[in-house]
């Protein structure tokens, strides 16, 4: 039983969504969706359950909240470790422990229990979420559907009866997700309640029993579960939520290796430009593996003959200059590597890029293409979003650095620091800088992850605008909807390979 | 934070600062690999460079037994790089006393952190220890390795126990400095970014 | 960007034992000797880690490392005789490091890469030595590898943008790798915080653990043996005059 009293909240020196006269009451057993625009405070929610506020994010907070009749402001966090289990974002950050079992047990060690009850519970939650074969691991060496299983056993062993989860798979792909989807069913089954914040709604659909829209602090609708998936496209699209069963058909359509052939092409906003005088852009030989046969100390140099021991095998790849090329394909099968071989980050690499006549190969790369990363924390390097574009300039222009940042709608953050936007806001900084630099071909690694429906049309329309300038874009995705909205193209990478999905 | 006590939080990021400042002291360590000149300017080099993680470090826990943890993990780390057993004592209790003179003004006080950052970085003397007090032998075998007698000679009239004073005071020196760039960077990144 | 193996460990010692390892190590690395029957005896104490790593399933580690130990002797040797001036004495100065430090890196790298989170706050619970101690070393050994895999991602950012070398000015080079690094070590140290805090990490109760620490065989062989070698080698370095 969850009591969430007339709650105001404001998050102290943050510039964090609060909340205002925030009311909600959750039933042992049910399992609620908080939905809604990112800032409209459903993570501050979860906050309020799980105790975080106040105990850890410090801030103005007054109204009452009560979890199985505890007020949390009246507990010690370490005591509601057995009552609320928290999951959350970023699968990267939330483990203590190095290996996968001390992490699994590392909750119940905490609260001191006994030795033989932490055994037995460990045993429960590996043979529950099916997690035998990632035992005796090293947590840094799983891919992060697999770190965010761990977290999930992690949190399952404390037996918690309320469990929170905060946009658990914004850094998961489909086959992680529909995992995920499994142990909340599981969770449910077992009569915990729980509460989610998320942006991707497609795999809730048999999970949730209520949802709960909100908007700047505040409730402003809530649905049960079958009204919620019986809203139309369009409804949902004025909520600015992402589109529940679009995406579902997507991403069977792209889960299978065979398009059915009843389903058609998919319906699409744009028409692709296949425009045969357009200039083509050819890479050939992209061979790449990150662990080369060595002998001491020398590392062998890869040929297109060493095909089998590559991650990386793509003899042959067209783009038309100006296209919008979707990268999908599981966490692991080669995406990421890529889009860091095209653009010069792996030096071992033996590809080469033909554009205009010129052939780029190994570093050279890095100066007709530039990546947008995931974390695109680790890209920006100045205290001010005007010096950030000077830096990439060969020639640094204030003028030319101001025309890009009016282009992006930045002009007005010119003198902040980047560190102090919003995640789209970096993102957009990031493709100032790569403007600036000049790049010609521009990469991005799930651009939409954690972002919502308004911020992920954002992208795909900033996608067309770079790509009607003339850049090429390439861009690895989980979202099946924004490949709808904005690709030309989509490659599908499995084992390294490229087929070719439309 | 209105309780003085440190909680589990603290401790992680204790944990996270330390590995931090003892990874850039690393770095410079290696780099005295190449040159017995950086192994002399360790003193001048090290304060300087960790004194932009120190400075976000004070202003991120604010709590007494801050830098006496860390100090004790460096004195750990200290003594299994070899840099024994006069170093790790000398480590734990500059660390100590930073703290004390932080906590006098509150870890709010500016001019109590720059002299607590400069008694903390007293720590990078210890690498000289066995440098001093071996420096007989340490001599010796370095002229058997087959050293350039002169070059010897100028690294051990840079190092030795009468100039240790000097050593130390550059040491407190070096670590004010750094104190105040790290100060200035924090101020142009952190402080401007909402962070601290 | 190697991948890490599973862990495939053949001895299990205690942490405590490698404790012990690296305090007798770092006595050694304190008295330096060049040659002499202290010598040999400082070699074959050299060698107790590399086998160590060799059993753990990385010979290739082992291999490299005798390759280079093998070769910064026999430059020793050649560049005592043979070269002159300073580019001599850098490679003396860089060949004298690698000997003398080496076994202890590699010792250090062993202990660390071999102890479970788990085995180390048991073992620090034994001893007694305070919790809040223990949680700041167990975040930082955690937190070693996270940090590498910032700096990589840093570091190919700052080659995308043609920054990696601070475009000739020291300070900046600096500055750019370490000021983005501190933010996300900010990040990461705030969610990583959260996520424990609300697994109970703090609370005011006995800790539990439940891995199985303990000396066994193997451990009192290894401690004797390598205690036996550092007496005889103090021993042996004192009477060649050198302490």
């Amino acid at each position: 039983m969850i009591e969430i009293k007339n709650v105001n909240f404001r998050y102290a020196g943050l510039d964090q969504a609060g909340l205002n006269n925030f009311n909600l009451s959750v039933a042992d057993g049910e399992c609620v969706l908080l939905c809604g625009a990112s800032g409209c405070g459903k993570t501050t929610v979860t906050r309020l359950i799980n105790g975080l506020i106040p105990h850890f994010f410090k801030g103005e907070l007054s109204g009452e909240v009560y979890v199985n009749n505890l007020e949390i402001k009246q507990q010690e966090l370490y005591n509601l470790a057995g009552i609320v289990g928290s999951v959350f974002q970023n699968p990267r950050s939330q483990f203590f422990s190095v290996d996968t079992d001390g992490e699994i047990v590392f909750g119940p060690e905490n609260i001191g229990l006994e030795k033989g009850e932490i055994l037995s519970r460990k045993e429960q939650v590996v043979r529950e979420l099916n997690l035998k074969g990632l035992l005796e691991r090293s947590l840094f060496d799983l891919s992060g559907g697999e770190k965010q299983k761990i977290a999930c056993a992690s949190v399952a062993a404390l037996l918690p009866n309320i469990i929170i989860l905060d946009e658990p798979s914004s850094n998961l792909d489909w086959a992680a997700i529909r995992d995920l989807r499994v142990s909340m069913q599981l969770w449910k089954s077992q009569g915990k309640t729980i509460i989610i914040s998320e942006h991707r709604l497609w795999y809730l659909k048999d999970v949730i029993d209520r949802a709960v829209y909100m908007e700047k602090g505040c409730i402003i609708k809530q649905w049960t579960k079958d009204e919620f998936f019986a809203l139309t496209e369009n409804e949902l699209k004025a909520y600015e939520l992402r589109p529940v069963l679009l995406e579902e058909r997507y991403i069977q359509q792209f889960s299978n290796d065979s398009i059915p052939a009843d389903t058609g092409p998919i319906s699409r906003d744009i028409q692709p430009v296949l425009d045969d005088s357009s200039e083509v852009l050819e890479l050939s030989n992209f061979y790449f593996t990150y662990t080369p046969p060595k002998y001491l100390f020398i590392k062998k140099k890869i040929t297109p003959e060493d095909e089998e021991i590559c991650d990386l095998r793509i003899p042959s790849l067209k783009i038309h200059q100006g296209n919008i090329v979707g990268v999908i394909g599981n966490n692991g099968s080669g995406k990421s590597t890529f889009l860091r071989c095209l653009c010069g980050l792996e030096k071992t690499c033996i590809g080469t890029l033909k554009v205009s006549g010129k052939i780029y190969r190994g570093r050279q790369l890095t100066k007709v293409c530039y990546m947008v990363m995931q974390d695109v924390n680790h890209q920006l390097f100045t205290n001010s979003v005007l010096s950030e574009v000077l830096l990439s300039m060969e020639h640094p222009d204030e003028n030319e650095a101001e025309k890009i940042l009016m282009s992006l709608d930045l002009d007005e953050y010119k003198e902040k620091h980047p560190m102090a936007l919003s995640g789209g806001q970096k993102q957009r900084v990031a493709i100032a800088s790569a403007i600036a630099a000049k790049a010609q071909i521009l990469l991005f690694d799930e651009p939409t992850s954690g972002l919502d429906y308004r911020h992920m049309c954002e992208v795909a329309d900033l996608l067309k605008k770079l790509a009607v300038d003339g850049k090429t874009i390439f861009v690895s995705t989980h979202d099946p909807e924004l490949i709808a909205l904005c690709c030309d193209r989509v490659i599908r990478i499995t084992d390294g390979h490229v087929t070719e999905v439309i | 934070m209105n309780e003085k006590k440190l909680k589990a939080r603290d401790f992680i990021t204790i944990g996270i600062f330390t590995a931090i400042l003892w990874v850039v002291q690393m770095i410079i360590m290696y780099l005295g690999f190449l040159s017995p000149f950086v192994v002399a300017g360790y003193s001048v080099l090290i304060p300087i460079a960790t004194g932009i993680p120190m400075m976000l470090y004070y202003a991120r826990i604010e709590k007494f037994g801050m830098l006496t943890i860390t100090s004790i993990i460096v004195a750990i780390l200290l003594f299994i790089f070899g840099m024994g057993f006069l170093g790790a004592p000398i480590c734990i209790v500059s660390g100590i006393i930073a703290d004390l003179i932080a906590k006098s003004g509150k870890y709010k006080s500016w001019k109590k952190t720059v002299i607590s950052c400069g008694v903390f970085n007293l720590w990078v003397s210890a690498s000289y220890l066995p440098l001093v007090f071996t420096a007989d032998s340490y001599q010796q075998s370095l002229l058997e390795g087959g050293y350039d007698a002169a070059f010897v000679d100028t690294l051990f009239t840079l190092v030795t126990p009468a100039t240790y004073p000097v050593i130390i005071l550059l040491c407190f020196v070096c670590g004010v400095i750094g104190a105040f760039i790290g100060k200035a960077v924090v101020r142009k990144n952190f402080e401007k970014a909402g962070i601290v | 960007m190697e991948k890490r193996k599973a862990y495939n460990i053949r001895f299990h010692f205690d942490p405590r034992t490698k404790l012990i390892l690296l305090i007798l190590f770092s006595v050694v690395v304190m008295i330096d000797v060049t040659d002499g029957p202290a010598y040999v005896v400082r070699a074959i104490m050299t060698y107790i880690p590399v086998i160590l790593v060799c059993l753990e399933g990385k010979p290739h580690i082992g291999a490299r490392f005798t390759v280079l130990f093998i070769f910064a002797t026999w430059l020793t040797e050649v560049a005592q005789d043979n070269i002159g001036g300073v580019a001599g004495m850098l490679i003396l100065f860089l060949c004298f490091m690698i000997t003398q430090f080496a076994p202890t890196m590699i010792m250090v790298w062993y202990c660390i890469s071999t102890t479970k989170i788990s085995e180390f706050m048991a073992a620090m619970n034994r001893m007694h030595l305070p919790q809040g101690l223990t949680i700041s070393i167990a975040v930082m050994m955690r937190f070693f590898p996270t940090l590498s895999e910032e700096y990589r991602a840093i570091r190919d950012a700052m080659r995308m943008r043609g920054i990696a070398l601070g475009r000739g000015r020291v300070t900046k080079m600096i500055e750019y790798r370490l000021v983005p690094l501190l933010f996300s070590c900010i990040n990461i140290g705030d969610e990583l915080s959260a996520a424990a805090v609300t697994r109970g990490l703090g609370a005011p109760v006995k800790r539990t653990n439940v891995c199985e620490i303990g000396f066994h065989g193997m451990d009192y062989v290894v401690v004797v043996v390598t205690l036996a070698l550092a007496i005889l080698y103090i021993y042996l370095s004192g009477a060649n005059g050198l302490v």
